[in-house]
Protein backbone atom coordinates (compact mmCIF):
# COMPACT_ATOMS: atom_id res chain seq x y z
CA UNK A 1 0.00 0.00 0.00
CA UNK A 2 1.50 3.28 -1.06
CA UNK A 3 1.42 6.31 1.21
CA UNK A 4 0.90 9.87 0.00
CA UNK A 5 2.64 12.96 1.25
CA UNK A 6 0.88 16.12 0.12
CA UNK A 7 3.33 18.90 -0.59
CA UNK A 8 2.27 22.51 -1.07
CA UNK A 9 4.75 24.51 -3.13
CA UNK A 10 4.56 28.30 -2.86
CA UNK A 11 6.86 29.59 -5.60
CA UNK A 12 6.36 32.46 -8.04
CA UNK A 13 8.92 31.37 -10.63
CA UNK A 14 7.22 28.89 -12.99
CA UNK A 15 10.56 27.45 -14.06
CA UNK A 16 11.62 26.64 -10.52
CA UNK A 17 8.17 25.26 -9.75
CA UNK A 18 8.35 22.98 -12.78
CA UNK A 19 11.75 21.67 -11.63
CA UNK A 20 10.34 20.70 -8.25
CA UNK A 21 7.24 19.07 -9.76
CA UNK A 22 9.40 17.13 -12.21
CA UNK A 23 11.74 15.98 -9.48
CA UNK A 24 8.90 14.59 -7.39
CA UNK A 25 6.95 13.11 -10.30
CA UNK A 26 6.45 9.37 -10.11
CA UNK A 27 7.71 8.98 -6.55
CA UNK A 28 6.16 6.08 -4.72
CA UNK A 29 5.98 4.86 -1.16
CA UNK A 30 5.69 7.53 -0.14
CA UNK A 31 4.29 9.26 -3.18
CA UNK A 32 4.89 13.02 -3.07
CA UNK A 33 1.97 14.91 -4.53
CA UNK A 34 2.77 18.53 -5.27
CA UNK A 35 0.27 21.37 -5.40
CA UNK A 36 1.75 24.58 -6.72
CA UNK A 37 0.60 28.16 -6.05
CA UNK A 38 2.35 31.38 -6.98
CA UNK A 39 1.32 33.75 -4.20
CA UNK A 40 1.52 33.66 -0.43
CA UNK A 41 -2.11 34.70 0.07
CA UNK A 42 -3.36 31.82 -2.07
CA UNK A 43 -0.97 29.47 -0.31
CA UNK A 44 -2.26 30.50 3.13
CA UNK A 45 -5.83 29.93 2.01
CA UNK A 46 -4.85 26.52 0.69
CA UNK A 47 -3.11 25.63 3.98
CA UNK A 48 -6.21 26.63 5.89
CA UNK A 49 -8.26 24.18 3.85
CA UNK A 50 -6.15 21.38 5.31
CA UNK A 51 -4.72 18.16 3.92
CA UNK A 52 -1.18 19.47 3.40
CA UNK A 53 1.65 17.54 5.09
CA UNK A 54 4.62 19.74 4.33
CA UNK A 55 5.27 23.14 2.81
CA UNK A 56 7.97 24.09 0.30
CA UNK A 57 8.30 27.84 0.56
CA UNK A 58 10.07 30.41 -1.57
CA UNK A 59 10.63 33.49 0.60
CA UNK A 60 10.57 36.04 -2.22
CA UNK A 61 7.00 36.19 -3.46
CA UNK A 62 5.02 38.91 -5.22
CA UNK A 63 2.94 39.55 -2.09
CA UNK A 64 5.56 38.94 0.60
CA UNK A 65 9.32 39.13 0.97
CA UNK A 66 11.96 37.52 3.15
CA UNK A 67 11.41 36.34 6.69
CA UNK A 68 8.02 38.08 6.78
CA UNK A 69 6.84 35.34 4.42
CA UNK A 70 7.78 32.68 6.94
CA UNK A 71 6.28 34.68 9.79
CA UNK A 72 2.97 34.90 7.91
CA UNK A 73 2.98 31.13 7.38
CA UNK A 74 3.75 30.55 11.06
CA UNK A 75 0.97 32.88 12.11
CA UNK A 76 -1.67 30.90 10.28
CA UNK A 77 -0.11 27.42 10.26
CA UNK A 78 2.06 27.08 13.37
CA UNK A 79 2.27 23.30 13.15
CA UNK A 80 3.18 22.97 9.47
CA UNK A 81 6.60 21.54 8.61
CA UNK A 82 8.34 24.06 6.34
CA UNK A 83 11.26 23.69 3.95
CA UNK A 84 12.53 27.00 2.64
CA UNK A 85 13.64 27.20 -1.00
CA UNK A 86 16.43 29.60 -1.74
CA UNK A 87 18.58 30.69 -4.62
CA UNK A 88 22.34 30.34 -4.36
CA UNK A 89 22.72 34.07 -3.64
CA UNK A 90 20.24 34.33 -0.79
CA UNK A 91 21.29 31.20 1.06
CA UNK A 92 22.01 33.28 4.15
CA UNK A 93 18.31 34.19 4.34
CA UNK A 94 17.41 30.54 4.24
CA UNK A 95 19.74 29.82 7.14
CA UNK A 96 18.10 32.62 9.10
CA UNK A 97 14.72 31.14 8.24
CA UNK A 98 15.76 27.83 9.76
CA UNK A 99 16.98 29.67 12.83
CA UNK A 100 13.61 31.42 12.99
CA UNK A 101 11.20 28.51 12.60
CA UNK A 102 11.65 26.60 9.33
CA UNK A 103 12.63 22.94 9.61
CA UNK A 104 15.09 22.84 6.70
CA UNK A 105 16.19 24.70 3.60
CA UNK A 106 17.20 23.80 0.08
CA UNK A 107 19.19 25.63 -2.56
CA UNK A 108 17.01 25.35 -5.67
CA UNK A 109 19.75 24.46 -8.11
CA UNK A 110 20.64 21.38 -6.06
CA UNK A 111 17.09 20.25 -5.55
CA UNK A 112 17.08 16.87 -7.26
CA UNK A 113 14.70 14.08 -6.33
CA UNK A 114 16.93 12.57 -3.69
CA UNK A 115 17.73 15.84 -1.95
CA UNK A 116 14.11 16.99 -2.10
CA UNK A 117 12.51 13.85 -0.68
CA UNK A 118 15.16 13.57 2.03
CA UNK A 119 14.59 17.17 3.06
CA UNK A 120 10.78 16.88 3.04
CA UNK A 121 10.80 13.76 5.20
CA UNK A 122 13.36 15.29 7.51
CA UNK A 123 11.23 18.42 7.91
CA UNK A 124 8.15 16.37 8.77
CA UNK A 125 10.05 14.32 11.36
CA UNK A 126 11.83 17.31 12.83
CA UNK A 127 8.60 19.25 13.21
CA UNK A 128 7.01 16.25 14.91
CA UNK A 129 9.92 16.15 17.35
CA UNK A 130 9.69 19.87 18.03
CA UNK A 131 5.99 19.66 18.72
CA UNK A 132 6.47 16.77 21.13
CA UNK A 133 9.13 18.75 22.97
CA UNK A 134 6.87 21.76 23.15
CA UNK A 135 3.98 19.74 24.54
CA UNK A 136 6.27 18.33 27.24
CA UNK A 137 7.58 21.75 28.16
CA UNK A 138 6.30 22.82 31.53
CA UNK A 139 4.35 26.03 31.81
CA UNK A 140 5.90 28.79 33.88
CA UNK A 141 3.76 29.83 36.82
CA UNK A 142 3.02 33.07 35.00
CA UNK A 143 1.77 31.22 31.94
CA UNK A 144 -0.29 28.90 34.09
CA UNK A 145 -1.87 31.78 35.97
CA UNK A 146 -2.56 33.65 32.73
CA UNK A 147 -4.24 30.64 31.18
CA UNK A 148 -6.36 30.09 34.29
CA UNK A 149 -7.33 33.75 34.21
CA UNK A 150 -8.32 33.43 30.55
CA UNK A 151 -10.30 30.23 31.15
CA UNK A 152 -12.33 31.82 33.93
CA UNK A 153 -12.64 35.19 32.28
CA UNK A 154 -14.38 33.91 29.16
CA UNK A 155 -17.47 32.49 30.94
CA UNK A 156 -17.42 35.50 33.25
CA UNK A 157 -17.55 37.87 30.29
CA UNK A 158 -20.41 35.86 28.83
CA UNK A 159 -22.30 36.02 32.14
CA UNK A 160 -21.95 39.80 32.35
CA UNK A 161 -22.97 40.41 28.75
CA UNK A 162 -25.90 37.99 28.93
CA UNK A 163 -27.15 39.65 32.10
CA UNK A 164 -26.99 43.07 30.49
CA UNK A 165 -28.74 41.73 27.41
CA UNK A 166 -31.49 40.21 29.59
CA UNK A 167 -32.00 43.55 31.34
CA UNK A 168 -32.37 45.24 27.99
CA UNK A 169 -34.82 42.61 26.71
CA UNK A 170 -36.90 43.18 29.84
CA UNK A 171 -36.83 46.97 29.65
CA UNK A 172 -39.29 49.08 27.69
CA UNK A 173 -43.04 48.84 27.20
CA UNK A 174 -43.07 45.43 25.58
CA UNK A 175 -40.49 43.26 27.30
CA UNK A 176 -39.32 40.29 25.27
CA UNK A 177 -39.62 37.50 27.81
CA UNK A 178 -38.50 34.76 25.45
CA UNK A 179 -35.18 36.43 24.69
CA UNK A 180 -34.68 37.34 28.35
CA UNK A 181 -35.32 33.75 29.38
CA UNK A 182 -32.75 32.47 26.88
CA UNK A 183 -30.16 34.93 28.12
CA UNK A 184 -30.81 33.83 31.70
CA UNK A 185 -30.44 30.18 30.73
CA UNK A 186 -27.05 31.01 29.19
CA UNK A 187 -26.03 32.78 32.41
CA UNK A 188 -26.71 29.67 34.44
CA UNK A 189 -24.79 27.56 31.91
CA UNK A 190 -21.79 29.86 31.95
CA UNK A 191 -21.75 30.03 35.73
CA UNK A 192 -21.48 26.26 35.79
CA UNK A 193 -18.75 26.34 33.19
CA UNK A 194 -16.70 28.75 35.30
CA UNK A 195 -17.07 26.61 38.38
CA UNK A 196 -15.99 23.56 36.39
CA UNK A 197 -12.81 25.37 35.40
CA UNK A 198 -12.12 26.03 39.08
CA UNK A 199 -12.80 22.40 39.92
CA UNK A 200 -10.36 21.26 37.24
CA UNK A 201 -7.65 23.53 38.63
CA UNK A 202 -8.27 22.26 42.17
CA UNK A 203 -7.99 18.68 40.97
CA UNK A 204 -4.82 19.57 39.11
CA UNK A 205 -3.22 21.00 42.23
CA UNK A 206 -4.32 18.21 44.55
CA UNK A 207 -1.73 16.28 46.53
CA UNK A 208 -3.05 12.97 45.30
CA UNK A 209 -1.81 13.73 41.82
CA UNK A 210 1.82 13.95 42.92
CA UNK A 211 4.16 11.71 41.05
CA UNK A 212 6.57 10.26 43.57
CA UNK A 213 9.84 9.03 42.11
CA UNK A 214 13.43 9.61 43.15
CA UNK A 215 15.32 12.07 41.00
CA UNK A 216 18.36 14.32 40.95
CA UNK A 217 17.36 17.88 41.89
CA UNK A 218 20.31 19.24 39.89
CA UNK A 219 18.77 17.87 36.70
CA UNK A 220 15.51 19.61 37.48
CA UNK A 221 17.45 22.83 38.07
CA UNK A 222 19.29 22.42 34.75
CA UNK A 223 16.00 21.88 32.92
CA UNK A 224 14.37 24.90 34.53
CA UNK A 225 17.37 27.04 33.66
CA UNK A 226 17.26 25.86 30.05
CA UNK A 227 13.64 26.95 29.78
CA UNK A 228 14.43 30.32 31.37
CA UNK A 229 17.58 30.98 29.37
CA UNK A 230 15.94 32.97 26.58
CA UNK A 231 14.25 35.24 29.11
CA UNK A 232 17.51 35.72 31.03
CA UNK A 233 19.40 36.70 27.91
CA UNK A 234 16.67 39.13 26.95
CA UNK A 235 16.80 40.74 30.39
CA UNK A 236 20.64 40.79 30.31
CA UNK A 237 20.86 38.74 33.49
CA UNK A 238 24.03 36.73 34.10
CA UNK A 239 23.28 33.32 35.54
CA UNK A 240 25.73 31.38 37.72
CA UNK A 241 25.09 27.79 38.76
CA UNK A 242 26.74 26.53 41.90
CA UNK A 243 25.53 22.95 42.13
CA UNK A 244 26.94 20.37 44.48
CA UNK A 245 27.75 17.06 42.84
CA UNK A 246 27.37 15.22 46.17
CA UNK A 247 23.59 15.43 46.54
CA UNK A 248 21.35 12.53 47.49
CA UNK A 249 18.29 11.95 45.32
CA UNK A 250 15.02 13.51 46.43
CA UNK A 251 11.56 11.98 46.04
CA UNK A 252 8.60 13.69 44.45
CA UNK A 253 7.10 15.17 41.33
CA UNK A 254 10.00 16.32 39.26
CA UNK A 255 7.89 18.48 36.92
CA UNK A 256 6.31 20.35 39.83
CA UNK A 257 9.63 21.00 41.53
CA UNK A 258 11.09 22.05 38.21
CA UNK A 259 8.26 24.58 38.03
CA UNK A 260 9.19 25.86 41.47
CA UNK A 261 12.81 26.44 40.41
CA UNK A 262 11.70 28.00 37.14
CA UNK A 263 9.37 30.29 39.02
CA UNK A 264 12.09 31.42 41.44
CA UNK A 265 14.51 32.03 38.57
CA UNK A 266 11.93 34.07 36.63
CA UNK A 267 11.08 36.06 39.76
CA UNK A 268 14.76 36.79 40.31
CA UNK A 269 15.16 37.84 36.70
CA UNK A 270 12.12 40.14 36.95
CA UNK A 271 13.50 41.67 40.16
CA UNK A 272 16.82 42.40 38.45
CA UNK A 273 15.08 43.79 35.36
CA UNK A 274 13.19 46.30 37.47
CA UNK A 275 16.41 47.80 38.83
CA UNK A 276 18.39 50.14 36.64
CA UNK A 277 21.83 49.89 38.17
CA UNK A 278 24.08 47.45 39.98
CA UNK A 279 25.19 43.96 39.04
CA UNK A 280 22.70 41.86 37.12
CA UNK A 281 23.49 38.50 38.57
CA UNK A 282 21.41 35.49 39.49
CA UNK A 283 23.00 32.60 41.39
CA UNK A 284 21.37 29.19 41.77
CA UNK A 285 22.97 27.02 44.45
CA UNK A 286 22.29 23.48 45.57
CA UNK A 287 23.90 21.83 48.60
CA UNK A 288 23.46 19.26 51.34
CA UNK A 289 21.62 20.20 54.49
CA UNK A 290 20.54 18.43 57.62
CA UNK A 291 16.77 18.29 57.90
CA UNK A 292 14.53 17.64 60.92
CA UNK A 293 15.82 14.89 63.24
CA UNK A 294 19.09 14.86 61.42
CA UNK A 295 17.54 13.39 58.29
CA UNK A 296 19.63 14.42 55.28
CA UNK A 297 18.16 16.84 52.78
CA UNK A 298 19.04 19.21 49.97
CA UNK A 299 18.78 22.97 49.82
CA UNK A 300 18.22 24.99 46.67
CA UNK A 301 18.77 28.75 46.80
CA UNK A 302 18.09 31.37 44.14
CA UNK A 303 19.90 34.59 44.90
CA UNK A 304 19.21 37.74 42.86
CA UNK A 305 20.77 41.18 42.79
CA UNK A 306 17.44 42.92 42.34
CA UNK A 307 15.73 45.59 44.39
CA UNK A 308 14.77 43.17 47.14
CA UNK A 309 11.52 43.48 49.00
CA UNK A 310 10.26 45.95 51.59
CA UNK A 311 10.34 44.78 55.19
CA UNK A 312 6.58 45.18 55.57
CA UNK A 313 5.99 42.99 52.50
CA UNK A 314 8.18 40.13 53.74
CA UNK A 315 5.30 38.47 55.57
CA UNK A 316 2.83 38.87 52.75
CA UNK A 317 4.99 37.78 49.86
CA UNK A 318 3.82 34.17 50.09
CA UNK A 319 0.15 35.09 50.15
CA UNK A 320 -1.90 34.24 47.08
CA UNK A 321 -2.57 37.27 44.87
CA UNK A 322 0.15 39.33 46.56
CA UNK A 323 2.46 40.81 43.93
CA UNK A 324 4.87 43.68 43.46
CA UNK A 325 4.99 43.27 39.69
CA UNK A 326 2.97 45.47 37.37
CA UNK A 327 1.50 42.52 35.50
CA UNK A 328 1.90 39.75 38.08
CA UNK A 329 -0.93 37.56 39.31
CA UNK A 330 0.67 36.92 42.70
CA UNK A 331 0.32 33.16 42.37
CA UNK A 332 3.90 32.00 41.82
CA UNK A 333 5.36 32.09 45.32
CA UNK A 334 2.26 30.86 47.08
CA UNK A 335 1.97 27.92 44.68
CA UNK A 336 5.70 27.25 44.95
CA UNK A 337 5.51 27.16 48.72
CA UNK A 338 2.59 24.75 48.73
CA UNK A 339 4.34 22.45 46.25
CA UNK A 340 7.50 22.39 48.38
CA UNK A 341 5.52 21.79 51.56
CA UNK A 342 3.64 18.94 49.87
CA UNK A 343 7.06 17.37 49.35
CA UNK A 344 7.90 17.69 53.04
CA UNK A 345 10.16 20.70 52.60
CA UNK A 346 10.18 24.41 53.44
CA UNK A 347 10.41 27.52 51.30
CA UNK A 348 11.38 30.93 52.62
CA UNK A 349 13.07 34.18 51.65
CA UNK A 350 15.85 36.24 53.21
CA UNK A 351 17.15 39.65 52.21
CA UNK A 352 20.79 39.59 51.06
CA UNK A 353 23.57 41.33 52.95
CA UNK A 354 24.11 43.70 50.06
CA UNK A 355 21.48 43.97 47.39
CA UNK A 356 18.58 41.72 46.49
CA UNK A 357 16.82 38.70 47.84
CA UNK A 358 17.50 35.00 48.26
CA UNK A 359 14.61 32.57 48.04
CA UNK A 360 15.43 29.03 49.09
CA UNK A 361 13.79 25.73 49.77
CA UNK A 362 14.71 22.41 51.33
CA UNK A 363 13.62 18.93 50.40
CA UNK A 364 14.20 15.74 52.38
CA UNK A 365 16.50 13.21 50.74
CA UNK A 366 15.12 9.85 49.72
CA UNK A 367 14.92 7.56 52.77
CA UNK A 368 17.72 5.08 52.84
CA UNK A 369 19.92 6.97 50.43
CA UNK A 370 23.32 8.10 51.66
CA UNK A 371 25.12 11.09 50.34
CA UNK B 1 -35.32 51.68 24.24
CA UNK B 2 -34.67 50.39 20.78
CA UNK B 3 -32.47 52.64 18.73
CA UNK B 4 -33.55 52.94 15.15
CA UNK B 5 -31.12 52.61 12.30
CA UNK B 6 -32.59 53.62 9.00
CA UNK B 7 -31.63 52.77 5.45
CA UNK B 8 -29.94 49.56 4.27
CA UNK B 9 -29.87 48.08 7.77
CA UNK B 10 -26.22 47.85 8.78
CA UNK B 11 -24.97 44.50 10.09
CA UNK B 12 -22.68 43.93 13.05
CA UNK B 13 -20.33 41.04 12.26
CA UNK B 14 -19.12 39.34 15.43
CA UNK B 15 -16.02 37.10 15.23
CA UNK B 16 -15.18 35.22 18.44
CA UNK B 17 -14.09 31.60 18.84
CA UNK B 18 -15.91 31.27 22.15
CA UNK B 19 -19.50 30.33 21.35
CA UNK B 20 -20.83 31.58 24.69
CA UNK B 21 -19.31 35.04 24.29
CA UNK B 22 -20.54 35.12 20.70
CA UNK B 23 -24.12 34.29 21.71
CA UNK B 24 -24.09 36.81 24.55
CA UNK B 25 -22.82 39.61 22.31
CA UNK B 26 -25.34 38.68 19.63
CA UNK B 27 -28.19 38.85 22.13
CA UNK B 28 -27.03 42.18 23.53
CA UNK B 29 -26.75 43.78 20.09
CA UNK B 30 -30.09 42.37 18.94
CA UNK B 31 -31.77 43.69 22.08
CA UNK B 32 -31.19 47.23 20.78
CA UNK B 33 -32.48 46.35 17.34
CA UNK B 34 -29.22 45.73 15.51
CA UNK B 35 -28.88 42.99 12.96
CA UNK B 36 -26.05 40.58 13.81
CA UNK B 37 -24.09 37.81 12.10
CA UNK B 38 -21.60 35.69 14.03
CA UNK B 39 -18.50 33.71 13.07
CA UNK B 40 -16.15 31.39 14.98
CA UNK B 41 -13.01 32.10 12.98
CA UNK B 42 -11.50 34.83 10.82
CA UNK B 43 -11.45 32.38 7.93
CA UNK B 44 -15.21 31.87 8.18
CA UNK B 45 -15.74 35.61 8.08
CA UNK B 46 -13.39 36.13 5.13
CA UNK B 47 -15.14 33.51 3.05
CA UNK B 48 -18.58 34.98 3.77
CA UNK B 49 -19.85 36.79 0.66
CA UNK B 50 -21.61 39.43 2.76
CA UNK B 51 -18.44 40.52 4.52
CA UNK B 52 -18.33 43.83 2.68
CA UNK B 53 -21.91 44.79 3.61
CA UNK B 54 -22.47 48.08 5.47
CA UNK B 55 -21.87 47.86 9.20
CA UNK B 56 -18.97 47.08 11.49
CA UNK B 57 -16.94 44.29 13.05
CA UNK B 58 -16.68 43.15 16.64
CA UNK B 59 -13.50 41.11 16.74
CA UNK B 60 -11.85 38.94 19.37
CA UNK B 61 -8.09 39.49 19.41
CA UNK B 62 -7.18 35.90 20.15
CA UNK B 63 -8.63 33.72 17.43
CA UNK B 64 -7.46 30.30 16.27
CA UNK B 65 -5.61 30.48 12.94
CA UNK B 66 -5.72 34.06 11.73
CA UNK B 67 -5.76 36.29 14.84
CA UNK B 68 -7.83 39.43 15.24
CA UNK B 69 -5.00 41.87 14.56
CA UNK B 70 -3.92 39.86 11.52
CA UNK B 71 -7.50 39.88 10.22
CA UNK B 72 -7.55 43.67 10.61
CA UNK B 73 -4.40 43.80 8.51
CA UNK B 74 -5.75 41.44 5.84
CA UNK B 75 -9.03 43.33 5.56
CA UNK B 76 -7.12 46.56 5.00
CA UNK B 77 -5.11 44.85 2.27
CA UNK B 78 -8.28 43.65 0.59
CA UNK B 79 -9.67 47.16 0.83
CA UNK B 80 -12.51 46.04 3.06
CA UNK B 81 -12.84 49.04 5.30
CA UNK B 82 -15.45 48.10 7.89
CA UNK B 83 -14.65 49.80 11.21
CA UNK B 84 -13.43 47.36 13.87
CA UNK B 85 -14.09 47.10 17.60
CA UNK B 86 -11.74 44.73 19.38
CA UNK B 87 -12.75 42.71 22.41
CA UNK B 88 -10.14 40.78 24.32
CA UNK B 89 -9.75 38.69 27.43
CA UNK B 90 -6.15 39.68 27.98
CA UNK B 91 -5.66 43.16 26.63
CA UNK B 92 -2.27 44.70 27.05
CA UNK B 93 -1.48 48.29 26.26
CA UNK B 94 0.99 47.79 23.38
CA UNK B 95 -1.53 45.51 21.67
CA UNK B 96 -4.34 48.02 21.97
CA UNK B 97 -2.08 50.82 20.77
CA UNK B 98 -1.22 48.77 17.72
CA UNK B 99 -4.88 48.05 17.01
CA UNK B 100 -5.99 51.66 17.44
CA UNK B 101 -3.11 52.95 15.31
CA UNK B 102 -4.22 50.57 12.57
CA UNK B 103 -7.64 52.22 12.67
CA UNK B 104 -9.67 50.30 15.25
CA UNK B 105 -12.61 52.24 16.71
CA UNK B 106 -12.31 50.82 20.22
CA UNK B 107 -10.46 48.22 22.24
CA UNK B 108 -12.55 46.67 25.03
CA UNK B 109 -11.41 44.22 27.69
CA UNK B 110 -13.75 41.37 28.61
CA UNK B 111 -15.91 41.63 30.55
CA UNK B 112 -16.86 45.02 29.15
CA UNK B 113 -19.74 47.35 30.07
CA UNK B 114 -22.68 46.84 27.71
CA UNK B 115 -23.00 50.58 27.12
CA UNK B 116 -19.33 50.80 26.12
CA UNK B 117 -19.82 48.17 23.43
CA UNK B 118 -23.10 49.68 22.21
CA UNK B 119 -21.59 53.16 22.04
CA UNK B 120 -18.61 51.85 20.13
CA UNK B 121 -20.86 49.95 17.72
CA UNK B 122 -23.00 53.04 17.06
CA UNK B 123 -19.89 55.10 16.47
CA UNK B 124 -18.48 52.46 14.13
CA UNK B 125 -21.71 52.23 12.14
CA UNK B 126 -21.84 56.03 11.72
CA UNK B 127 -18.21 56.03 10.69
CA UNK B 128 -18.88 53.30 8.13
CA UNK B 129 -21.91 55.17 6.75
CA UNK B 130 -19.96 58.40 6.39
CA UNK B 131 -17.07 56.59 4.70
CA UNK B 132 -19.43 54.90 2.27
CA UNK B 133 -21.16 58.20 1.42
CA UNK B 134 -17.80 59.80 0.87
CA UNK B 135 -16.61 56.99 -1.37
CA UNK B 136 -19.85 57.18 -3.36
CA UNK B 137 -19.50 60.95 -3.74
CA UNK B 138 -15.93 60.68 -4.93
CA UNK B 139 -16.86 57.94 -7.38
CA UNK B 140 -19.61 60.22 -8.75
CA UNK B 141 -17.22 63.17 -9.04
CA UNK B 142 -14.64 61.01 -10.75
CA UNK B 143 -17.21 59.92 -13.29
CA UNK B 144 -18.10 63.54 -14.04
CA UNK B 145 -14.44 64.47 -14.25
CA UNK B 146 -13.78 61.69 -16.72
CA UNK B 147 -16.58 63.15 -18.86
CA UNK B 148 -14.43 66.26 -19.39
CA UNK B 149 -12.29 66.55 -22.50
CA UNK B 150 -8.53 66.49 -21.90
CA UNK B 151 -8.33 70.24 -22.58
CA UNK B 152 -11.21 70.94 -20.19
CA UNK B 153 -9.44 68.88 -17.52
CA UNK B 154 -6.30 70.90 -18.12
CA UNK B 155 -8.13 74.20 -17.82
CA UNK B 156 -9.96 73.04 -14.71
CA UNK B 157 -6.63 72.06 -13.14
CA UNK B 158 -5.27 75.57 -13.67
CA UNK B 159 -8.49 77.32 -12.69
CA UNK B 160 -8.66 75.60 -9.32
CA UNK B 161 -5.07 76.62 -8.70
CA UNK B 162 -6.31 80.16 -8.82
CA UNK B 163 -4.77 81.24 -12.14
CA UNK B 164 -6.59 84.06 -14.03
CA UNK B 165 -7.91 83.26 -17.52
CA UNK B 166 -5.26 85.36 -19.18
CA UNK B 167 -2.44 83.45 -17.57
CA UNK B 168 -4.09 80.11 -18.32
CA UNK B 169 -4.36 81.14 -21.95
CA UNK B 170 -0.66 82.00 -21.90
CA UNK B 171 0.30 78.72 -20.28
CA UNK B 172 -1.72 76.63 -22.72
CA UNK B 173 -0.91 78.77 -25.73
CA UNK B 174 -4.50 79.56 -26.60
CA UNK B 175 -6.87 82.52 -26.58
CA UNK B 176 -8.58 83.87 -23.51
CA UNK B 177 -11.98 83.34 -25.11
CA UNK B 178 -11.28 79.63 -25.57
CA UNK B 179 -10.19 79.34 -21.95
CA UNK B 180 -13.44 81.03 -20.88
CA UNK B 181 -15.38 78.51 -22.89
CA UNK B 182 -13.54 75.49 -21.46
CA UNK B 183 -13.85 76.93 -18.01
CA UNK B 184 -17.63 77.33 -18.33
CA UNK B 185 -17.97 73.84 -19.76
CA UNK B 186 -15.93 72.20 -17.02
CA UNK B 187 -18.01 73.96 -14.36
CA UNK B 188 -21.16 72.87 -16.08
CA UNK B 189 -20.09 69.24 -16.60
CA UNK B 190 -18.84 68.94 -13.03
CA UNK B 191 -22.22 70.37 -11.94
CA UNK B 192 -20.43 72.87 -9.78
CA UNK B 193 -22.50 75.82 -8.58
CA UNK B 194 -19.58 78.18 -8.38
CA UNK B 195 -15.82 78.41 -8.65
CA UNK B 196 -15.56 77.68 -4.90
CA UNK B 197 -17.62 74.57 -5.45
CA UNK B 198 -15.32 73.47 -8.25
CA UNK B 199 -12.26 73.93 -6.04
CA UNK B 200 -13.83 71.79 -3.32
CA UNK B 201 -14.56 69.09 -5.88
CA UNK B 202 -10.99 69.15 -7.14
CA UNK B 203 -9.78 68.80 -3.56
CA UNK B 204 -11.98 65.75 -3.06
CA UNK B 205 -10.72 64.23 -6.29
CA UNK B 206 -7.24 64.80 -4.99
CA UNK B 207 -4.98 64.95 -7.96
CA UNK B 208 -5.65 67.23 -10.90
CA UNK B 209 -5.21 70.57 -9.14
CA UNK B 210 -1.67 69.68 -8.17
CA UNK B 211 -0.41 68.66 -11.56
Amino acid sequence: MSRNINVLLIEDNPGDARLVCEALKGTSDPCYRVEWVGRLSIGLDRLADGGIDVLLLDLGLPDSQGLATLAAVRASAPHMPVVVLSGAVDEQFAVEAVQASAQDYLVKTYANRHVLTRSLRYAIERKRGEEALRAARVLTMGELAASIAHEVNQPLAAVVTNAEAALRWLAGDTPNLLEAREALARISQEGNRASQVIRRIRAFLKKGDLQAAPFDINEAIQDAVTIARGELVKSRVALRLNLSSQLPPVVGDRIQLQQVVLNLVMNGSDAISSTAEGPRELVVTSRNVAGPEGHPGVLVAVRDSGAGIKREDMNRMFDAFFTTKATGMGMGLSMSRSIVEDHGGNLWATPNQGQGLTVQFTLPAERGSSS
Amino acid sequence: MNSVIQDSRPTVFVVDDDASVREAVRSLLRSVGLSVETFGTAQEFLSNPRNSAPGCLVLDVRLPGIGGLELQHQLAERNLQAPIIFITGHGDIPMSVRAIKAGAVEFLTKPFRDQDLLDAVQQAICQDRRAREQRAEIAELRQRYEGLSPREQEVMGLVVRGLPNKQIAGTLGTSEATVKLHRARSIQKMQAGSLADLIRMAEKLGTPANR
